[in-house]
């Protein structure tokens, strides 16, 4: 569990570094969506499911959707 | 990269090295979290999952907070997002996507109002389930629209219903606990029967509080969606 849970973390802040420096902001948009989903895993880790499911429905679907919708409207 | 990129890469190595040292420092133990105090939630408000009791019954008025959030950002969507034409609608999606989504769709549906309707017995909850549901109404605008022009399942005036019916329950079963010389939002001392803690019918006004806010999410979260993506029509 400890492996599994070191893992997810410092996947979680590559996922950071990498939404920072990417280069269009889909790519960021969507590193921020795989930052939410692991985050997900490490509140099922730490024994918060409620918190967990808020996260993953909320951090990697809604608002990457609404994101992607702005992007849309404001570049076009 | 500029210079405003490499503070921000500063800041990232910093918390990278706080991660490190914080995961030296997590407790031994993941065993249960709950003693004390928290063992007497099921006998005070008739409900077994610890968060939905301190959502719906301890500070409810905090809920009731969180739900008028939403309700507000989707009125400023309404009046403030531009009428301009979405280049997404006319985009080809390939047949993989539109059969999956058929396939699925029913049963993102069908999960969110399983965790609507058993919040308060297992985890889960009327923000949590509104939310699915919304994002499964999210899906079926985003697949279907590209075949028929701004496909929604519910229209935006139902959505607009809904949204107030939940708000309005919501404070109808805040008002109850005023009207028996109570609280606002009272649970066990409205009076109302708490029934056997981990049944479906149990927790007083939980579920039903539940339920209300789950409608006043889910529709909230859509009408923000159909709000933002509304073509000129």
């Amino acid at each position: 569990m400890d492996i599994i849970l070191a893992v997810v973390l410092l996947f979680l802040v590559v996922c950071a570094f990498f939404a920072i420096i990417a280069k269009t902001v889909l790519n960021a948009v969507i590193y921020m969506s795989v930052f939410s989903a692991l985050l997900a895993v490490v509140f099922v880790i730490m024994q918060a499911p409620d918190v967990a499911m808020v996260e993953a429905v909320i951090g990697a679907g809604l608002v990457t959707a609404l994101y992607v919708v702005a992007l849309n409207k404001t570049e076009g | 990269m500029s210079k405003h990129h490499y503070v921000l890469v500063g800041v990232l190595s910093i918390s990278f090295l706080i991660t490190v040292f914080a995961m030296c420092q997590l407790p031994e133990s993941s065993g249960s979290f709950l003693g004390g105090e928290a063992l007497l939630v099921p006998q005070e408000t008739g409900v077994i999952n610890l968060v939905a009791a301190v959502l719906y019954d301890y500070r409810g008025l905090d809920t009731l907070g969180e739900t008028v959030v939403i309700f507000a950002a989707s009125l400023v969507v309404s009046l403030l997002a531009t009428n301009m034409p979405s280049k997404m609608l006319h985009t080809q999606l390939s047949p993989l996507v539109q059969y999956g989504v058929d396939l699925t769709l029913p049963f993102i549906l069908l999960f969110g109002f399983y965790i609507i309707l058993f919040g308060h017995i297992s985890p889960g909850g009327g923000f949590t389930g509104g939310a699915m549901l919304a994002s499964g109404a999210i899906v079926a605008t985003i697949t279907y629209s590209t075949t028929n022009k701004h496909y929604t399942i519910l229209s935006h005036q139902a959505n607009n219903k809904i949204e107030v019916l939940g708000l309005g329950t919501f404070l109808g079963i805040g008002l109850v606990g005023v009207a028996v010389n109570s609280f606002f939002l009272a649970n066990a001392a409205s009076g109302v029967s708490l029934g056997t803690p981990g049944t479906l019918l149990s927790g007083g006004w939980i579920p039903l509080l539940s339920v209300a806010s789950g409608m006043k999410v889910g529709a909230g979260l859509s009408l923000i969606f159909s709000g933002l993506l509304e073509e000129d029509s």
